[in-house]
């Protein structure tokens, strides 16, 4: 089982979005002319002691890229979601929705949101995928 | 180039929707539709509760946090409704028809009102 966060665990969800038949078909036109990485910020709390930055390149329904960063730097990310540890914990697990934390400003997500209303399926089907499979986690 | 006024913070759902209804106030096409318009809309996203409500007046446009007592039109559905309603690919009639959306009031004004965060 993979530490969540590591980047252990971001190789097992970079694997579970490219073995997810949902993510594939429904994301088949993400990001194929706009900017359509993520990078997600982590914040301390419920056993993370500072932020952390997970970085994801996607496009066309495969995860390119997927990996830990110490900080943004330069990287200009078409979305930008933040949240706490504490936040993204039940998400990572299966027990809550991303999108219903986002619509409850749990997590504040930056960029095109005329994209996401548009992929909403993919955006749904890649936060399904974080929580296909099982992890350890901090705090616990 | 028009302007949204947001009143107080916005929730999540304002925060989606948000950018939609500041394309469309610069477009005159569906604007002229809306700016005849006075009344409100709140619209509900189903599984969380959470709500916005659109204000028009004559032209000017608002959005803020929650329901209020009596909008002209209210409208309840989940967020996969309102991303399908808002990107064009579902017809608000045939939603109301199959279910997927709850109305409440006016229906015509809200079908008028409820162009602003469409965005096709």
């Amino acid at each position: 089982m993979a530490l969540y966060p590591s980047q252990e665990w971001c190789d097992a969800w970079k694997n579970a979005m490219n073995n997810d038949p949902a993510c594939v078909e429904n994301g088949k036109n993400w990001a194929l002319d706009f900017p359509g990485d993520f990078l997600f910020e982590v914040t301390p709390g419920s056993g993370l002691d500072k932020t952390h930055y997970i970085y994801a390149n996607i496009k066309g329904g495969k995860c390119l890229e997927l990996k830990m960063l110490d900080s943004p730097g330069e990287i200009k990310p078409g979305f930008y979601v933040t949240g706490t540890y504490g936040d993204f914990k039940p998400v990572v697990k299966g027990e809550k929705d991303f999108i219903e934390g986002v619509v409850r400003a749990l997590f504040k997500l930056k960029g095109d949101m005329g994209k996401i209303m548009r992929n909403a399926k993919y955006i749904r089907a890649m936060a399904a995928s974080i929580s296909s499979f099982k992890n350890e986690y901090l705090g616990e | 180039m028009g302007e949204i006024h947001i009143i107080g913070d916005l929730n999540g759902l304002g925060a989606a929707l948000l950018p939609i209804m500041e394309q469309n106030i610069d477009n005159p096409e569906r604007m002229k539709k809306i700016n005849k318009i006075s009344g409100s809309l709140t619209a509900t996203e189903k599984s969380t509760g959470v709500a916005i409500t659109i204000i028009f007046d004559k032209g000017i446009i608002s959005i803020k946090d929650g329901p209020i007592e009596k909008p002209s039109a209210a409208l309840w559905a989940d967020f996969d409704t309102v991303a399908a309603y808002s990107c064009g690919d579902l017809n608000p009639i045939v939603g109301v028809l199959k279910g997927r959306i709850k109305v409440r009031g006016n229906i015509l004004k809200l079908l008028k009102m409820a162009t602003i965060v469409r965005s096709d």
